[in-house]
């Protein structure tokens, strides 16, 4: 913690301190969230076991390994977790009395948080229980990019019904500039995670996330509702956001203003099967 | 006594309802033949001359105009080295993005500039863009592209692509249909592939905004009257009387405490994903999640599950059709903070 102390010697110098006080605050401010956003710094917890863990529902493939591979050689570092190492607390807002989240270390704590498991509406559904817990309410549990943690600015649901459009309002209570989902029960194979990012060099992360999830690769079925929600300050900046970033291209690689004033969504809209 | 039937009809409508809200599912096919095929399909891969004329071919038809030259077709660099997909450019046509799938045989062609026109001026028509999108099948079965005796226009189906933004306060909300998204799949007498197909994107502005064609490719000669035989070592099989689909799943496959959600069912040929050449019969396919009770919040939802059943053997067990490509990679430490 760095701390200023003015002297009282006269107005005109208290006047300059105060001003001095608030260029050098305003430069340190700049420098810390910079330095701090710039990194690429991805989370990933994945649940793929979901039998007799207290969390029952259908086992799943893996879809993380390979996109993690991706990220890390494209320059990007951090943690990836698994089965009993991925917690709902992983998610919970750590400043939150009675959850006993640890969004500050893990969720909430790099710039790309990745979940791939089950889902609802605003919500997601570990594999392992812990503290009696199996489920996130990314509602009132979760704020990502606040208070704890507060470095997330790109969230990926790779569940089911998460960003579900008759709820998408339920996914507002947090800071951050994109949220990847479906509108419904997906069907992801095991890659598509890793072409999303390797997608995201040339393509903005929205097209990207739409184009490469619309279907289960070579099949024509259109099993899948893919939607990418936006935050911005105001409409034409909420635009913006979306026909910029590119997590892969490097574009947009830090934390949003806040607070956001406006959102905007963009969806390949196959149907809600399973919501 | 009155009270008491009022109550047991209410009941009884209710769960009427409970059963009809559960069963979801689109009809089954009623169009498959007492006799059908299997046949030899494999995924091929396109030389980039064959990518070229194709993409030319396409842009050709999306923009009404004559390109004079080539297409460049270049490797896509993937973070892990290896070459999955490749790219074809035209300097004439700068704001094409266009990708060659070399595992699926799929070329895949967008018009950038109308990708990010999200705000058209006029509304979007289902009809006219439907008739759009007949034009565009016309002029690519013209070109060869593909052949149009292969697909049927009274199965198409119909998807949006929506934009939507509002205030952060719930007010100024808006949402919009920019694009109406026409998928065909290719079709073997009669019989549906879910692995070969076009999808055709209009624009709201009236104009192709993207194409999507490709798929896996069948061994067989036309046997008259559009209807196609087997090569190679595809076969003729007579269908056997089978139990519904929807039946078996619910007594073989759903786990006690979970509830179907099926999202569609219908008689498929479904490439094996594990395999690049397959002898493939068509299966009952039923593409459904599960939704679980859960103890600390709302029920969850599982992410989609596919799977076929046989049409000649009643007594075959239930095929997985989307299965993992590798076992899950976990980690040996424990997390700790």
């Amino acid at each position: 913690m760095i701390k200023f102390t003015i002297s009282p010697v006269n107005t005109s110098h208290r006047s300059f301190c105060r001003l001095a006080h608030l260029v050098v605050a305003g430069f340190l401010s700049l420098v810390i969230t910079h330095g701090a956003n710039g990194q690429r710094t991805y989370y990933l917890d994945e649940s793929t076991d979901f039998s007799g863990n207290g969390c029952e529902n259908a086992d799943l493939n893996d879809v993380t390994s390979s996109l993690r591979t991706a990220l890390n050689s494209n320059g990007w570092s951090g943690q990836r977790w698994t089965n009993p190492n991925a917690w709902p607390q992983d998610y919970y807002e750590s400043t939150t009395a009675g959850l006993s989240g640890v969004d500050n270390l893990f969720g909430d704590n790099a710039l790309f948080t990745v979940y791939a498991g089950h889902g609802n509406r605003a919500s997601l559904q570990f594999g392992f229980m812990r503290n009696s817990r199996c489920n996130v309410n990314l509602e009132t549990q979760a704020r990502l990019g606040l208070s704890g943690g507060a470095r997330a600015a790109y969230a990926m649901w790779v569940t089911s019904c998460t960003l579900n459009l008759d709820s998408l309002s339920r996914n507002f209570n947090h800071q951050i500039r994109q949220q990847f989902g479906y509108h419904n029960s997906p069907s992801v194979k095991d890659d598509q995670p890793r072409d999303f990012f390797n997608a995201s060099d040339g393509k903005t992360n929205a097209r990207a996330w739409i184009d490469e999830m619309e279907d289960r690769p070579g099949w024509f079925t259109g099993d899948n509702s893919p939607i990418v929600l936006t935050f911005g300050l105001d409409s034409g900046h909420c635009d913006w956001v979306r026909d910029t970033a590119k997590l892969r291209g490097g574009q947009l690689l830090s934390t949003p203003p806040k607070p956001w004033g406006w959102f905007c969504w963009i969806m390949y809209d196959h149907g809600a099967s399973g919501c | 006594m009155k009270r008491l039937i009022a109550i047991a009809l209410g009941c009884s409508i209710v769960l009427v309802l409970l059963v009809f809200s559960v069963s979801t599912a689109e009809p089954q096919d009623i169009r498959v033949p007492e006799r059908f095929a299997s046949f030899e399909m494999q995924w091929d891969t396109a030389t980039p001359e064959n990518i070229g004329a194709r993409a030319r071919a396409v842009v050709e038809i999306m923009t009404g105009q004559d390109l004079k030259r080539r297409a460049t077709v270049s490797a896509v660099k993937s973070t892990d080295g290896v070459v999955r997909r490749m790219e074809a450019k035209f300097l004439e046509a700068p704001r094409f993005e266009i990708e060659y799938l070399r595992e699926y045989d799929e070329l895949r062609v967008v018009d950038s500039e109308l990708a990010v026109s999200t705000r058209p001026r006029s509304d979007l028509s289902r009809d006219e863009a439907l008739r759009s999108a007949r034009k565009v099948f016309e002029q690519l079965a013209d070109r060869k592209v593909i052949d149009a005796q292969h697909y049927d226009w009274d199965r198409v189906d119909t998807a949006f692509t929506m934009v939507g933004e509002g205030s952060n306060d719930g007010k100024n909300t808006d949402r919009r249909r920019t694009e109406a998204r026409f998928t065909l799949r290719r079709v073997l007498n009669g019989i549906e592939m879910a692995n070969a197909g076009i999808r055709i994107v209009i624009h709201a502005s009236g104009r192709v905004s993207s194409l999507r064609i490709g798929g896996v490719s069948v061994a067989s000669r036309p046997a008259g009257g559009g209807r196609e035989e087997p090569t190679g070592t595809g076969r003729w099989l007579q269908r056997r009387p089978t139990a519904d689909p929807i039946a078996r799943l619910n007594r073989e496959l759903v786990p006690k405490d979970a509830k179907p959600k099926i999202a569609w069912s219908r008689v498929m040929y479904v490439m094996p994903e594990n395999k690049r050449t397959a002898v493939v019969q068509p299966l009952n396919v039923v593409s459904y999640s599960l939704e679980f009770p859960s103890k600390d919040g709302p029920p969850a939802v599982s992410r989609r599950i596919t799977v076929g059943f046989s049409l000649v053997d009643p007594n075959a067990p239930a095929i997985d059709l989307t299965p993992p490509v590798r076992a899950p990679q976990t980690e040996r430490t424990r997390k700790q903070y």
